[in-house]
């Protein structure tokens, strides 16, 4: 025997219900916000040292507090959000159809209800009942005013922004839009990062040539890709990085394409996007033996602009630690070293060589001039930028997109052209007719109020000749 | 030199202006109130200028760094009052909230950093008019439905003690009042989604991911979710007069805290709000 769901339908579709998911979700966010996030550390060490600092951020990571975004706990939250979405735009759905007209009979216009209703305006004529009529359906359409018939011939419904209500379902169906976007990408999302340096071209599939930060969990099958880096510019303006301009050669599944990434600009071939994020420096380093010849060339690739220090390993078995900080345009205050701006004028850098516990060499060198190595010496023979792409693959975007276009029309159309409805009633009176007036408004009722007062003086001004409309009504 | 005569003028005017506002406002002088409605508007005359004259100078929209921030920000909430007052007397009011408080950002911007700075390459796109306007738009919207709450409460409890509301007779009545908080939050609703649309937009060129559960992003959703909240309550469960003014007041908090608060409290957020980087 199936179990008797009434109940739990009950519950789903209730306002309490949505705000109660509503205020659950809040709480999970807010305390995402006041609990640090493992996505936020710069790095798994950096929260390794965080979460042992003490026993409460211990205590936070093994209740997954740290990751709530994308604990269970949300999801289910998530997960209830759309079920309760579903069904109550479900239920919406007769509703608002016959709010619009769509379904159901045509309205029922009881003259007796609109004319006893508090609300209701009265416009009186010297016309009869039969010839006020039409003269009511011109006044309203000539005011952009939609008409529904009512039955019988008492009376009709003149209706503006009819379709409003529908607004309900785009906004509503937007949600749904955007979890389909986000979970395609969600699903098939590859992103990973590579740094190459001016003139240098990597070639190979997305998860060979860069190093992976994401993996789908659909649609595994990478496509290949050839980058080649043929320039990076970068612009300062009084020591803020203007602009960064990396011109690239790809073939991405086959397609080849020269192109320019900027920041805010990424390169886009199919479901591939190469966004540049940083640049750093790559300095060809030459080593030569004592007698000059030269032992090895290799771009060391930095991450030393902004005054960071970054190091990189040398010697037939790596042995030597050379840590480097970059002075793009040299000088000394003070007996300490700085530069005077971030633009490459006088670069110069400070080497600090090891060889496990034993240093080697300290000291400053420019472009060109070698530094000791024990018995051989490396120069700094040339500056070159690299520049980091993140490497994205994924698919989605489009409901996303499409989602949050119709959330956005759907929001408007349902608050801002919200429907307004008179119902009009024309009774015959002794030496004429009355149109009773009883108007309606999605939201605004106050306002439509004030609206309505004016319709009918202007309907009342038409109807008696002040403002004649179409020849004379009342001779 | 002139960007520095026009935001002083503006900021001593908006001062004096507040002045007569809070004066008029306590005393029941309704004759300041109407001196500081006027007052207003050299210094927007000031304001504009500035706006305009920071756009062509810098080249792009004033959105980088607090006093630019504050420029435009508080334009829009000026040239909204002024509207309004120009629209209908009765909702000059409104002023009390948005004058003081486009003071306050002005002079926390001019302290901050006068100069204009160069743009840095994150904000160098088209996105950055949309996501900044619209959140400067919100933000105004959802801050003038809260002004709106506090002086409904007000005229209430005058209204309910049974003695003339007097002074508070210069607001529209207490329904009204109530539709124009309900519309300025519906106005601030949609234009907080648009600024979430174009921000994740946005993101995805600039991080390569439309959400990245930053600190500002959720806290941006959080508040959207919640001003959601309240227009259902409203429309579903008839949450109207002092239920939703003090709703209003009460979230105006989650959007000051995206704005302002967020930056404050946690160091990591990948945006900076008015912070060069």
């Amino acid at each position: 025997m199936l179990p008797n769901i009434k109940p739990l339908l009950k519950t789903v579709r209730s306002l309490r219900f949505t705000a109660g998911i509503l205020v659950a979700l809040s709480i999970c966010y807010l305390t995402g916000l006041l609990v640090p996030q493992r996505a936020l550390f710069d790095g798994a060490s950096q929260y390794r040292q965080w979460r042992d600092e003490s026993f409460l951020h211990g205590a936070f990571d093994r209740l997954g507090i740290t990751d709530i975004y994308t604990s269970p706990l949300v999801f289910i939250l998530l997960a209830l959000f759309f079920i309760n979405l579903v069904v109550v735009a479900s239920d919406r759905i007769p509703v608002i159809l016959r709010k619009v007209y769509l379904s159901g009979d045509a309205p029922e216009i009881d003259a007796d209800r609109v004319r006893g209703a508090a609300a209701a305006l009265a416009v009186t004529s010297r016309l009869d009942a039969k010839d006020l009529y039409p003269q009511l359906l011109s006044f309203f359409r000539g005011k952009h005013w939609a008409i529904i018939p009512g039955k019988g011939e008492g009376g009709f419904v003149a209706i503006r922004n009819r379709y409003s209500p529908l607004g309900f379902f785009l906004f509503h169906g937007s949600f749904l839009l955007c979890l389909v976007g986000g979970i395609l990408i969600a699903y098939t999302r590859f992103s990973g990062g590579i740094g190459v340096a001016e003139g240098e071209a990597v070639n190979g599939r997305l998860d060979t040539v860069a190093k992976v930060i994401r993996k789908p969990l659909l649609l595994r099958t990478l496509p290949e890709m050839s980058l080649r880096v043929n320039s990076i510019a970068t612009r300062y303006e009084e020591g803020v990085a203007s602009d960064l301009a990396v011109e690239i050669d790809t073939v991405i599944s086959g397609v080849p394409r020269r192109g320019k990434i900027r920041i805010n600009d990424p390169f886009r071939e199919g479901s591939v996007t190469l966004v540049a994020h940083n640049v750093g420096l790559a300095p060809l380093v030459e080593v030569t033996a004592a007698d000059g010849r030269v032992l090895d060339t290799l771009y060391a690739k930095l991450n030393v602009l902004k005054g960071r220090s970054d190091s990189f390993l040398l010697g037939s078995r790596n042995q030597y630690l050379v840590r480097v900080t970059y002075f793009p345009d040299y000088a000394v205050y003070n007996g300490v070293e700085t530069t005077r701006s971030p633009e490459p004028r006088n670069p110069a850098f400070h080497l600090v060589i090891s060889e496990g516990e034993r240093m080697v060499y300290d000291g400053t060198v420019h472009l060109g001039e070698p530094a000791p190595m024990d018995d051989f010496r490396i120069t700094f023979k040339e500056l070159r930028q690299w520049a980091f792409f993140q490497v994205i693959r994924e698919y989605g975007q489009v409901p996303l997109i499409i989602g949050f276009i119709m959330g956005s029309v759907g929001l408007v159309m349902r608050l801002i052209f919200c429907q307004k409805r008179i119902q009009v009633a024309v009774v015959a009176v002794e030496q004429g007719s009355t149109a009773y007036l009883l108007g309606q408004a999605d939201y605004f009722g106050h306002s439509f109020a004030d609206e309505m007062a004016t319709i009918a003086a202007q309907l009342e001004d038409e109807l008696w000749g002040n403002k004649p409309h179409k020849g004379a009504l009342n001779d | 030199m002139i960007d520095t005569v026009l935001t002083w003028f503006s900021i001593y005017d908006y001062a004096l202006v507040s002045v007569l506002l809070v004066t008029g406002f306590v005393f029941g002088k309704e004759r300041l109130l109407v001196i500081a409605s006027y007052g207003i508007m050299p210094g927007f005359v000031a304001h504009t200028l500035l706006f305009v004259i920071r756009w062509v100078r810098t080249g792009w929209f004033p959105a980088n760094g607090e006093l630019e921030n504050a420029i435009t920000g508080g334009w829009f909430a000026i040239a909204f009052t002024l509207y309004l007052f120009f629209r209908n007397r009765s909702l000059s009011g409104v002023a009390l909230f948005t004058v003081p408080v486009t003071l306050l950002l002005l002079g926390f911007g001019v302290m901050k950093a006068p100069a204009p700075l160069p743009l840095a390459a994150s904000l160098k796109s088209s996105w950055l008019v949309i996501h900044v306007l619209f959140a400067q738009i919100s933000f105004g919207a959802y801050a003038i439905a809260a002004g709106f709450g506090v002086i409904y409460l007000l005229k209430e409890k005058r209204q309910k003690s049974g003695r003339d509301p007097g002074f508070y007779n210069r607001f529209p009545r207490l329904e009204m009042m109530d539709e124009l908080m309900f519309k300025f939050v519906v106005y601030g609703f949609i234009t907080d989604a648009v600024m979430i649309v174009a921000g994740s937009i946005w993101a995805k060129d600039l991080w390569g991911s439309y959400w990245a559960w930053d600190p500002v992003e959720v806290w941006s959703l959080l508040s959207w979710l919640l001003y959601g909240l309240s227009i259902h309550l409203r429309v579903t469960l008839g949450w109207r007069g002092a239920r939703q003014a003090w709703m209003m007041i009460v979230l105006l908090s989650t959007v000051i805290i995206t704005y302002w608060g967020v930056n404050f409290v946690i160091a990591n957020s990948k945006h900076i709000l008015g912070v060069v980087s």
